[in-house]
């Protein structure tokens, strides 16, 4: 692939990257304020008086709320990180060098976030099935998702052979 | 790194600049001072041989090999 393609990939990668990094705030954001009123609601009897409008929780347990308050934070939080690094990436990419010491280090951020992202999804599943009764329409299943756990096996395989060609590169730079 | 490159040694005896030793073998005069000042990680054979054309000697002449054991036997032996 010719150096101006790939400059132009990584230019629409990292257009792309940065609307999931917009998409991810703002649905955090929404989300939090939607589930924020919610919490409020249930703490306060059933009823939230806004400037303008009533809103009404009913049978909705303030514990449900505060785990999905957590979800949407760390959710949010964790999916504008992973965009963040996967952008300082394209940029080397976009330079024409993208075999830097940094980069390997940014895949291995990536990994952590994605388990990180993973283990509290999985943390506030065990949480909710464990101390709320939530009734009969709604069960917290307990679920492994093998994809994601996969994906991060993979990150870290991909950060390795990164550090492992940052150091032929160098090798390759300091050969006369 | 064990190696030493004695390529200052051979230039001073040929009485050739670095840079016209880079116009004669082709290699830039940032490479071939980065060979000279050891911090090389390694020689092409065709760098090697190029030298060695134009400095009309043996590679041997222009690479040591410098065994730090050898010079710790010596402190034992003393």
């Amino acid at each position: 692939m010719s150096n101006a393609n790939t400059n132009s990939m990584a230019a629409m990668l990292s257009l792309a990257v940065l609307v999931i990094f917009w998409l991810a705030i703002i649905a955090g954001a929404i989300g939090f304020l939607l589930v924020g009123t919610g919490l409020f609601g249930s703490l306060s009897g059933g009823s939230v008086k806004l400037p303008g409008m009533e809103t009404y929780v009913q049978d909705v347990h303030p514990g449900r709320m505060f785990v999905a308050m957590v979800g949407i934070i760390v959710f949010s939080v964790g999916i504008a990180y992973v965009c963040r690094q996967l952008r300082y990436i394209l940029s080397t990419l976009a330079k024409g060098d993208p075999f830097v010491p940094e980069n390997g280090q940014r895949l291995t951020r990536i990994a952590i976030a994605i388990a990180a992202i993973e283990i509290v999804r999985t943390t506030l599943t065990l949480i909710i099935a464990a101390t709320m009764d939530l009734g009969e329409s709604y069960t917290a299943s307990i679920s492994i998702n093998l994809a994601v756990w996969g994906a991060v096996i993979v990150l870290f395989v991909l950060a390795q052979v990164f550090r492992e060609g940052t150091r032929l590169r160098e090798e390759e730079k300091m050969t006369i | 790194m064990s190696i030493r490159v004695t390529l200052d040694r051979v230039l001073l005896d040929k009485r050739m600049s670095l840079t016209e030793l880079s116009e004669r073998v082709g290699v830039t005069l940032a490479n071939l001072s980065i060979l000279k000042t050891g911090k090389a990680k390694a020689v092409r054979f065709s760098t090697l041989e190029a030298l060695c054309r134009e400095l009309d000697c043996q590679p041997g002449d222009i690479l040591e090999f410098d065994d730090p054991r050898a010079a710790d036997k010596k402190i034992e032996a003393a």
